[in-house]
């Protein structure tokens, strides 16, 4: 369960205040699949780093799981992250000089796992990159970066999962694949999915689409029931 | 190119924060070149306006031992010539003094001055409180003294001090005293008197080791001349040496030429630190500019003017480096006469302190021909830089290709090192072994480095995260990891060497006196003084002494073939085979001799002269047994045989003679004696040694070995001081450097730290991480420079000292350490906003 009270982002910048996020209430049921879409600048990435616990708010208070992240210092949020949260970005930030196996053991050695390498090499697999465990991010493919990325958020069996825009570095094909991924692991884990995206059929497959504008939520919706699609050859979804 | 100025200044805003510590480096490097040069140059003016004054005349003709009656007659036909203004006579010796009225005082020794009332021709000699000089002072006995004598023995003005077998008033003290050039060793404090006092005192006998002079004066510009005919005249006469102010003056600003020189070289060894930290951060700062040249390049900019914007930029920073270096320079040349003053040393003339015209200029264009020259190769990638990178985010690693204009910039960046290093070396050769060397410095440390990185490597898999996390972020791309091995490594490197050299040497002096054979000598003693001498010595110590004869003479010819000055070839060790001997006779070897070729004669005299010779003299004039050699005894020849060549442990003996004739055919040649003893323990019982001697016999100079170790000791901590000096500026500019790799590479440590927060890592970790990855380079740089200091401080001790080598664990250690904790500091210090700030502004930005 995600809860938001009155959460709003100021910057400034200069003398010019700039408010990324108007006063906000938001509820998000565990395993619940939302997706947020609005034009750049909306404020929906902001959002996603102040449930991550990677920003501040400037007022009002966010919850994971009953418990209240904007108190919590630094270091407990790092700690809350490394076992509650993932978080998938765009640019998929590997650390460039470690292995795609590497990458994905960071988090479970952080939390001291104990067999972090079995682990690790179970994700890999999981992910499909079984033998390019020992490349270095430079030499594997876009996609195959944002898979290690996801391996690398799935470590720690989060029961969050953030994604921002995590195809938009990629081909669609690519990006279907890294979708197909995430809401394999939403379905059979039941673990809360958020994703940002500019992308409208994306953002129709999950339950439940959350608009932005200005940093203010100008739409909220449920998943309408199952709805004619004329572009994918009339096939009922 | 307006654009590319215009472009240039915009850049500048943004990246003079990341590249100003390695213009400050550049800075530190032109203000100790500049400020250097200034100095020796100012030195030098002085020396060109004050030369006649330093030798206190036009021509000087000068011999160690008495006059002999040719020299003297040449010497008064040329006094007669019509340009000679005027002459004088000076005669200088090393005596004991004590004060006449308080018995219980120790004698000391000072440097005795006999003047007549004509000196000095030239310059001035200057009394304490404003006192003005004149010969006058010095009639009926007068003696003049320098403040530490009074001091030592607790004498005033108008108290009376012994010299030899009369009585001095002390008349004034000698604050600045013209002709004293910068003398870093003299066995004491200088003493004025009149020129007829020091016969009368008994000064100048036979066997006193006295030097005399003859002062001229000529009319204007007839010095030259006059010097000149000297010269030729006295060629014959053994020991008379002839020079005039002006080659005396051409001698010492040819030396202090080269003084400035090799002081610049020390400038420069900064500035190539600080060029080598240019480069790599070029290199960095171009990748991270990437993205910007490829968008330069898709709105049109061509290569060229990229280029000329970045190289514009560089210039800028260079030039302001230089002048920042301007102003240390300034302000340390401010500085120094007051430092000089506190630390009471007196410089023999007057000295302007300001910044010449030609160092500033020489600072300037150096500091920024080192900036241009380090930065152009990396600058270079500019051109392969590729608009399309624009689109593609990830750029493909590039390999290594070398294309001619790399060639081309290499060679010139190679040629313009070799040609500044041999422009402030002043010499092509000294220039290019400079260069040689400090690439050879720095591809021994890079290839060390380069070793002990791969070394970690293997370390990867090892199972503590933090431990693998810091070692692998040597590894991070855009890492500085080589250039701060290399300048901290440098600077432990100048630091440990240093201070280990200090230490080996005062050990060296240091060795327990107890293992002294001897620690008093006594010289001049006259034939009839020895029972004398043994009695008091015997007496006071409870042991008799060895009393032993010594012949001073020259080597004349060795297998009939002369020797002097003409004939001595090139290759030839001329220091040995022009110098005096002091030789001795006797008819056992002692217990710190072997015989390493022939046969020690046995105890009985012989006809025929035999000698045996030290193998310094085997070695260095190929002498053997059964050569030859002609002595030349005070105007006597006697050829004697080498019958042996023997070799002295220097370390353990009392004496030790180069040359040791077998007892017989030197019996009746004139003979001084000497003395090597140990003195009694307390300093009082040495007190009452000395007195009582030169009560007794007032010509018999003591020298105390516990004074001179003093002396030495001093000698040693000032040029420490000085080396420690520059190790420190070496120091600071690594620092310096270190501090600049790190900003350089702060966004990938930023960019990293932010994604391990993201994971879950706590500051603790990062903490953690940071400290080992500073700790391991702090090490690695300590080790590497100590490893190396270790190696230079054994050569230097073992073939330039010959002292033997201490292994000082501490002291590397130390510096291990002091590397260790620095570069750590630093490297935390510096990362502190990485721990601070928010991750998610950080993941954006990218």
């Amino acid at each position: 369960m995600i809860q938001l009270r009155k959460v709003s982002k100021v910057v400034t910048s200069g003398n010019d205040q700039l408010t990324i996020l108007h006063p906000l209430d938001l509820e998000i049921s565990s395993g619940e699949f939302v997706s947020i879409v609005g034009p750049s600048g909306s404020g929906k990435s902001t959002l996603l780093g102040l449930i991550a616990g990677l920003d501040a708010p400037t007022s009002g208070s966010i919850y994971l799981e009953g418990r209240e992240i904007t108190a919590m210092g630094e270091d407990d949020l790092a700690v809350l992250r490394g076992h509650l949260v993932g978080f998938v970005f765009q640019s998929f930030h590997l650390i460039p000089s470690l292995t795609a196996f590497e990458n994905i053991q960071i988090p479970l050695e952080i939390a001291g796992v104990a067999r972090a390498s079995e682990r690790a090499r179970q994700l890999l697999d999981e992910v499909g990159l079984h033998d390019r465990g020992h490349h270095y991010p430079s030499q594997l493919s876009g996609g195959e970066q944002q898979r290690v990325a996801i391996a690398r958020a799935m470590a720690n069996r989060p029961r969050i999962l953030l994604a921002d825009e995590p195809t938009g570095n990629l081909d669609s094909r690519t990006g279907q694949h890294i979708i197909d991924l995430l809401l394999q692991i939403n379905r059979e884990r039941g673990s809360t999915l958020i994703l940002v995206t500019h992308d409208q059929q994306l953002a129709d497959l999950a339950d439940r689409r959350i608009s932005f504008r200005d940093g203010e939520v100008v739409e909220d919706r449920q998943k309408p029931g199952p709805v004619f699609n004329p572009e994918n050859d009339g096939v009922i979804q | 190119m307006m654009f590319s100025l215009r472009l240039a200044l915009r850049e500048l805003r943004a990246s003079w924060k990341r590249l100003i510590f390695f213009f400050l480096c550049i800075a530190i490097g032109v203000g100790a070149i500049v400020c250097l040069r200034s100095l020796v140059q100012n030195l030098k003016n002085s020396v060109n306006g004050e030369a006649r004054s330093l030798l206190t005349a036009d021509v000087q003709v000068s011999s160690n031992g008495p006059w002999t009656e040719a020299t003297r007659s040449i010497v008064s036909e040329a006094a007669q010539r019509p340009e000679v203004l005027g002459r004088t006579e000076v005669i200088e010796t090393a005596t004991m003094l004590r004060a006449a009225d308080r018995p219980d005082t120790q004698p000391r020794m000072v440097e005795l001055k006999a003047v007549e009332p004509e000196f000095p021709f030239y310059g001035e000699l200057l009394l304490a409180d404003g006192q003005r000089y004149s010969h006058e002072l010095l009639r009926d006995r007068g003696i003049l003294v320098k403040q530490s004598t009074l001091t030592s023995f607790n004498l005033g003005v108008g108290d009376r001090v012994q010299i030899g077998t009369l009585d001095f008033t002390i008349r004034g003290v000698i604050e600045k005293e013209p002709g004293n050039s910068v003398n870093a060793f003299s066995l004491g404090p200088r003493v004025i008197i009149d020129h007829r006092d020091a016969e009368a005192a008994g000064l100048i006998g036979f066997g006193s080791r006295a030097r005399f002079k003859t002062l001229f004066k000529t009319s204007p510009g007839q010095s030259e001349s006059l010097s000149a005919e000297l010269s030729v005249k006295l060629k014959s006469q053994a020991n008379v040496n002839v020079r005039s102010f002006r080659n005396s003056q051409d001698r010492l600003s040819e030396s202090l030429t080269q003084v400035e020189d090799y002081l610049s070289l020390i400038g420069l060894v900064i500035l190539v630190l600080g060029g080598i930290g240019i480069s790599s951060v070029t290199r960095v700062f171009i990748q991270q500019k990437m993205r910007t040249i490829a968008i330069l390049k898709c709105l049109g900019g061509s290569n060229r003017r990229v280029l000329g914007a970045y190289l514009f930029q560089v210039l800028v920073l260079g030039g302001a480096g230089s002048l920042f270096g301007l102003v240390l320079a300034q302000l340390a040349i401010v500085a120094l006469p007051k430092y000089l003053e506190t630390r009471g040393g007196g410089l023999p003339f007057n000295i302007s302190f300001a910044l010449t015209p030609a160092a500033v200029l020489q600072g300037m264009g150096i500091g920024l021909l080192i900036s241009l020259l380090f930065s152009l190769l990396p600058l270079l990638e500019i051109r392969r830089i590729k608009p399309i990178l624009v689109l593609r985010t990830n750029e493909s690693a590039r390999g290594w290709r070398i294309d001619r204009e790399q060639v081309v910039v290499g060679a010139v960046v190679l040629a313009g090192l070799l040609a500044l290093a041999s422009w402030q070396a002043g010499s092509i050769r000294v220039g290019s072994i400079f260069l040689a060397g400090m690439a050879l410095m720095t591809l021994l440390l890079s290839l060390a480095a380069t070793l002990l990185l791969r070394a970690l490597r293997g370390l990867r898999t090892i199972p503590s995260f933090t431990l693998r996390q810091g070692i692998n972020s040597l590894h991070r791309p855009g890492n500085q990891t080589r250039v701060i091995l290399m300048a901290v490594g440098l600077g432990v490197f100048l630091g440990v060497a240093v201070r280990s050299l200090q230490l080996n040497l005062r050990q060296e002096f240091a060795l327990d006196l107890d293992s002294f054979q001897a620690d008093l000598y006594l010289i001049d003693i006259q034939r009839d003084q020895r029972a004398g001498v043994e009695e008091i010595i015997t007496r006071r110590t409870g042991s008799a002494p060895p009393i032993i004869p010594t012949i001073r003479m020259r080597i004349a010819a060795i297998n009939g073939r002369e020797i002097n000055p003409g004939t001595i070839r090139p290759d030839e060790n001329r220091g040995l085979l022009g110098r005096e001997y002091i030789s001795t006779f006797r008819g056992q070897l002692e217990n710190s001799e072997r015989v390493t070729q022939g046969a020690f004669w046995d105890n009985t005299p012989s006809a025929e002269p035999e000698i045996s010779i030290e193998d310094l003299l085997h070695r260095e004039l190929g002498l053997g047994v059964n050569d030859r050699v002609t002595f030349d005894l005070l105007g006597r020849r006697l050829t004697a045989r080498v019958s042996n060549v023997r070799k002295v442990d220097w370390r353990n003996a009392r004496t030790g003679f180069l040359i040791v004739f077998r007892p017989g055919p030197l019996d009746d040649a004139p003979t001084m004696y000497i003395s090597a003893l140990r003195g009694p323990e307390t300093p009082a019982d040495r007190a009452r040694l000395q007195r009582e001697l030169v009560d007794r016999f007032p010509n018999v100079s003591t020298i105390d070995v516990r004074d001179i170790l003093d002396i030495a000791r001093d000698i040693v901590s000032n040029v420490s001081l000085a080396i420690s000096f520059v190790g420190g500026f070496v120091l600071l500019s690594g620092l310096l450097i270190l501090i600049g790799s790190i900003a350089m590479t702060k966004f990938n440590r930023l960019y990293e730290a932010a994604i391990l927060k993201t994971l879950g890592a706590r500051r603790r970790l990062i903490i953690i991480v940071t400290l080992i990855e500073y700790g391991m380079l702090g090490l690695l740089a300590g080790i590497l420079g100590s490893a190396a200091a270790v190696a230079l401080t054994w050569a230097i001790s073992e073939k330039a000292l010959r002292i033997t080598w201490h292994f000082n664990p501490l002291v590397n250690l130390l510096g291990i350490g002091v590397a260790l904790v620095l570069v750590m500091t630093v490297g935390v210090v510096s990362s502190w906003d990485v721990l601070i700030r928010k991750p998610l502004g950080i993941l954006r930005n990218e």
